[in-house]
């Protein structure tokens, strides 16, 4: 009887580890869904960019801001709570910043995001989060 | 707890107060101040009182020991530092904002005792450590953007452990972004050496670091501003940013401590440390507040009778009123405290003789009483403006009676049980607005929690000087008292001048009494004190302080 070459063995254990790999990737990408985008304008009313907001398996929240070029300074991501109360995600020095809110984050806590020069203090852009709009 | 809360984001954020070294350092001017800070800057804030010992509230306590007893609206017996909370802010205190070392081991063994616990061993942790920290995350809410608690005592203290020790894992629940330790600690300056001794301080941090807590910052009170060497050593000794040790120096006006804080850059760096982004802070009230009382246009004395005179803490809020009292005159107001028990008839003209005012506050106990009386009736016949607060509203009622009524041996059945007279006695029923219930009492009941205690309305008579001053029908006032006007004598006093200024809505409870022919005579059954803000003086004590100053002039 012809016996089966030993190499098939380590194909199959390759394709069986692939698989499992595979598997634990796509669950932990998880299922993104789209909550609300706005328009991020430049202190002149320009469009800079998008503000996404994202729900990650119905659980986390995620915000993404992608600016159309690369601002001047590095600027700080605060989101506002209510007039003049906000808090800072975090920096941004390219052009897209990504940043988990947690899963107990909703739209209703934030009515603006404000992009703030590191050094300069200067307003760079700002996304008003219009209610209408809220998902 | 959930491990969710420890995502960033604008959740409620918890400062926490330490005191270190010595007592009464200012841990609660220091937490109001921060408040006040806060708040012109637009955050939402809230407080809490954690006091390390095991009564459960401090109603019962002798204000020798203790000092004053706050009351809030709801009925609150809680300590003095919630008054200066109320004063410097617009959060309203209750039963939720103190607690004590008794009340939390009271909650554990009921619970124990119900069966809670399931069969398990309580112990400190984790039992009453979770029980503290329900305690203090129950303010987190969205209507408060921080909750600031203070911890009573002082670093070191055996009794105080469990609240820091619940404290410091409150960092791990929440998250570093969500939770700030400020400490407060003491630098003295040596005259002999001339200079700013940081020891102490390096003790009291190592002390809290040992439990656990690193502070974020330091609040160093001192007679001086710290040089920027001095403040170099205690950050470098205490694991402290630089710009994290903040002199806390001593001033003459506590209402000068929020700018002082904000001179020194504190404001900022909480925000910094807890990562919340606001405007510039709006302190144009304060500043002109500070303005009004280092320059006052007149000036004016008022004797305080009473017998917890030797500890002025046991009149904090008293002493505040009348300071606010001033403020609405644009007069410095001296405070004159007079023992009770050194009056007699003799003495009297001669001990007041300075004072443009008199004033008798609330109380307990025979012991005073005679002197009080004694105060009184000098107030009385020489139109001298006077003020009388719960028991000095009881006391000029019994003054009135004996000596204007002619009803011999008339008193209070809380001095004399057997009194022919009982003016004042033992309010055995009334009806609780907040419960919509009757309570009922009588000599057996406990002492602690029993009183008619919050807040009631009272109705004004119009044409006196309280519906004057207030310029309102109905107010709402404080009360703490066990014994009332009795009615039955309401139509013999009255008939000899005493007048009817205030009452509770059914008519039942005599709240304010007044004097026909005296320029201004107001006794009140309630403590209108703790409701006197500095930037809202109380109405009673602006017309109080109004009528020594035309006292004064005349």
């Amino acid at each position: 009887m012809k016996r089966r070459n030993p190499l098939w063995n380590l194909v199959f254990i390759v394709i069986l580890i692939m698989a499992f790999l595979w598997a634990r990737y796509s669950k932990e990408r998880g299922h993104r869904v789209l909550l609300a985008e706005f328009t991020m304008t430049s202190p002149s009313k320009q469009s800079i960019g998008r503000v996404s907001f994202f729900s990650k398996d119905h659980q986390d929240k995620i915000i993404q801001i992608q600016l159309s070029e690369r601002l001047k300074e590095e600027v700080y991501v605060i989101l506002y709570y209510r007039e003049g109360i906000g808090w800072m995600a975090g920096k941004l020095s390219g052009t897209v910043f990504v940043r988990s809110l947690g899963p107990s984050f909703t739209l209703e806590k934030v009515s603006s995001v404000i992009l703030r020069g590191v050094k300069s203090g200067l307003v760079y852009g700002e996304a008003v989060i219009n209610s209408s709009q809220k998902g | 707890m959930s491990r969710r809360r420890k995502k960033h984001g604008f959740h409620t954020k918890f400062i926490f107060i330490t005191g270190g070294v010595l007592s009464s350092l200012g841990k609660g001017l220091a937490s109001a101040s921060i408040g006040a800070l806060l708040e012109a800057r637009g955050l939402r804030v809230t407080f809490q009182k954690l006091d390390p010992y095991i009564n459960v509230d401090p109603g019962t306590m002798n204000p020798f020991q203790h000092g004053e007893v706050y009351v809030t609206d709801d009925g609150a017996e809680t300590d003095l530092d919630l008054g200066h909370y109320e004063r410097f802010t617009s959060a309203r205190m209750g039963r939720r904002n103190n607690y004590t070392s008794g009340s939390i081991y009271y909650s554990v063994i009921t619970k124990e005792r119900r069966g809670d616990y399931l069969g398990g061993t309580v112990q400190i942790i984790p039992h009453v450590t979770d029980e503290i920290k329900a305690a203090i995350v129950q303010l987190a809410g969205s209507d408060v953007d921080v909750a600031i608690i203070e911890i009573g005592g002082t670093v070191g203290d055996i009794e105080s452990l469990p609240f820091l020790e619940a404290i410091r894992q409150l960092r791990y629940d929440l998250g570093r972004e969500n939770t700030l330790y400020i400490h407060l600690t003491f630098v003295p300056y040596i005259k002999a050496a001339g200079e700013l001794k940081t020891k102490p301080t390096q003790h009291s941090v190592k002390e809290l670091r040992a439990i656990g807590i690193q502070p974020d910052i330091l609040l160093c009170r001192t007679e001086r501003f710290l040089p920027p060497e001095v403040k170099k050593k205690i950050a470098l000794f205490c694991n402290v940013e630089e710009d994290a040790v903040i002199t806390a120096k001593d001033v003459d006006c506590i209402y000068e401590i929020p700018l002082i804080f904000h001179q020194e850059g504190l404001d900022e760096k909480v925000l910094e440390f807890l990562n919340i982004w606001t405007r510039e802070p709006d302190l144009k009230s304060w500043e002109e507040l500070v303005k009004k009382y280092k320059n006052p246009q007149d000036e004016v004395t008022i004797a305080v009778v009473g017998k917890y005179v030797d500890l002025k803490d046991s009149y904090k809020s008293l002493h505040e009123a009348l300071v606010h009292g001033g403020l609405a005159n644009e007069s410095k107001v001296n405070i004159l405290y007079v023992s009770a028990d050194e009056l007699t008839p003799d003495n009297v003209a001669e001990k007041l003789a300075e004072a443009h005012g008199v004033l008798v506050p609330g109380g307990f106990g025979y012991r005073g009483a005679e002197g009080k009386m004694e105060a009184i009736r000098y107030a009385r016949e020489n139109g001298v403006p006077f003020f009388g607060i719960c028991l000095g509203m009881q006391l000029a009622v019994v003054e009135f009676a004996r000596n204007v009524a002619g009803l011999s041996g008339a008193n209070s059945t809380e001095f004399d049980p057997d009194t022919p007279h009982p003016v004042i006695y033992l309010m055995r029923e009334w009806f609780n607005y907040r419960t919509q219930r009757v309570e009922i009492r009588d000599e057996k009941c406990d002492k602690g929690g029993t009183m008619r205690l919050g807040a009631y309305p009272c109705r004004l008579v119009p044409g006196t000087i309280s519906h004057r001053a207030y310029n309102q029908e109905e107010v709402f006032e404080r009360h703490r008292h066990r014994y009332e006007f009795n009615n039955q004598y309401r139509e013999i006093l009255t008939d000899k001048g005493l007048k009817i200024a205030g009452l509770s809505p059914d008519g039942e409870l005599v709240e304010i009494v007044e004097l026909e022919d005296h320029p201004w005579f107001v006794g009140c059954q309630f403590h209108p004190e703790f409701r006197s803000r500095p930037m809202e003086p109380h109405p009673l004590f602006a017309s109080f302080i109004a009528a020594a100053l035309e006292r004064k002039r005349t």
